[in-house]
């Protein structure tokens, strides 16, 4: 059998103006099916930029912190996973972990609300801890952890400013953080995670 | 009025591997209302690139150009104007004007038969002259014009390679071109348009 894969990324028109997508745009295209409601994209700035597929590492450290998490959640706090965060007209990411008050609910996420952004980097590290961070910080998110799920350290980001975080500290795996904004019931060291 | 017009153009992930899209799946956007019919844009290598907005000079030559063209009656092949030329799973491109053999037909138009292609430049020029003509001469167009809208010169490009044309010369506004695969019924000189 003769099966091509047609390539699903490209960079073809790097350095040329693209066309812009909104996130509208992006559902209409699901709900034609156009895209498949699964495919791992991300919407940034009005481009779709595919998600680099999770690894072994990263999917047993989301396990383990999800369980620690959701275990030790305070009911004004909810805790949602890989949802589609809506930041602007021409952008959404899907961080691996939110934070939020339940007060204002999950419909109502923003970057004004949400409390922390949790993104777990294996293969995408140099991504989630550079470009996608300041990406974080210029929309204004308060808090941003990255957990390096290979090396078992978690930079924590603080103070966002459109040119990206003013406070960032790092956190080996027996140091422990605690959150500013979301509860300190969160707080944990990642030496503590059982990963299996 | 507070009319805020949504910017139709981003650069916002360059450097990242973006979505490819292919020529199917831009048909069924528009089938499906997101992206419009008449929306000016050209798939690049699975990226939606909009177009220049054509300056003035760029409508006076090309008004005057197909007017001679179309007065002159070759029998064996036709001209299309601002035709979608669709090139490969992912990519199109809308060229100012192609000309096929009227054998193979408009529907039957590819890389390999179209006789010429003529793409008309104001504030484009750099582009078209440039990364453009790179990528018809990797598609294996036997001919492609560059015709300067604003200095009224032309450049004629041959011997299409994977790296670009080999054969590149320019012409003035006096001289005569005559095209090497279409009629010689469309030999031209531009002093001779009326361009008014």
């Amino acid at each position: 059998m003769n099966v091509t894969i047609f390539p699903a990324v490209t960079r073809a028109a790097d350095g040329l103006s693209r066309r812009r997508f909104t996130v509208a745009e992006v559902e209409a295209m699901c709900e034609a099916g156009i895209m498949d409601e699964d495919e791992r994209v991300e919407l940034i700035g009005g481009e779709l930029v595919p998600m680099s597929p999770k690894g072994a590492r990263h999917e047993l450290v989301k396990v383990a912190l999800n369980r620690r998490w959701i275990l030790a959640a305070p009911s004004d706090c909810g805790v949602a996973q890989e949802t589609t965060f809506h930041l602007s007209p021409d952008t959404y990411l899907e961080p691996d972990f939110v934070f939020y008050p339940v007060a204002s609910g999950l419909l109502a996420l923003s970057a004004e609300n949400v409390l922390l952004v949790v993104e777990i980097a294996d293969t995408s590290r140099r991504y989630d801890m550079g470009r996608k961070a300041k990406l974080y910080a210029a929309f204004g998110v308060r808090e941003l952890w990255v957990i390096d799920a290979v090396r078992m350290t978690a930079r924590v980001f603080l103070a966002p400013s459109p040119g990206g975080y003013g406070e960032i500290r790092d956190f080996k795996a027996k140091q422990s953080f605690a959150p500013r904004f979301a509860p300190q019931a969160f707080a944990l060291s990642l030496a503590e995670l059982e990963l299996r | 009025m507070n009319v805020t017009i949504f910017p139709a153009v981003t650069r916002a992930a360059d450097g990242l591997s973006r979505r490819r899209f292919t020529v199917a799946e831009v048909e069924a956007m528009c089938e499906a209302g997101i992206m419009d019919e008449d929306e000016r844009v050209e798939l690049i290598g699975g990226e939606l690139v909009p177009m220049s907005a054509k300056g003035a000079r760029h409508e006076i030559v090309k008004v005057d150009l197909v007017d001679r063209w179309i007065r002159a009656r070759p029998d064996d092949c036709r001209l299309a104007q601002e035709t979608t030329f669709r090139l490969s799973p992912d990519t199109y491109l809308e060229p100012d004007m192609v000309i096929y053999p009227i054998a193979s037909g408009l529907l039957g138009l590819s890389a390999e038969n179209v006789l010429l292609v003529v793409e008309i430049a104001d504030t484009s020029r750099r582009y078209d002259m440039g990364r453009k003509a790179k990528l018809y001469a990797a598609f294996g167009i036997r001919e492609l014009w560059v015709i300067d809208a604003v200095k009224l010169t032309t450049r004629v490009l041959r011997s299409p390679s994977e790296s670009g044309y080999l054969d590149k010369r320019d012409h003035r506004a006096s001289d005569l071109i005559t095209p090497a695969f279409a009629s010689e019924l469309f030999a031209l000189r531009l002093k001779d348009l009326e361009l008014k």
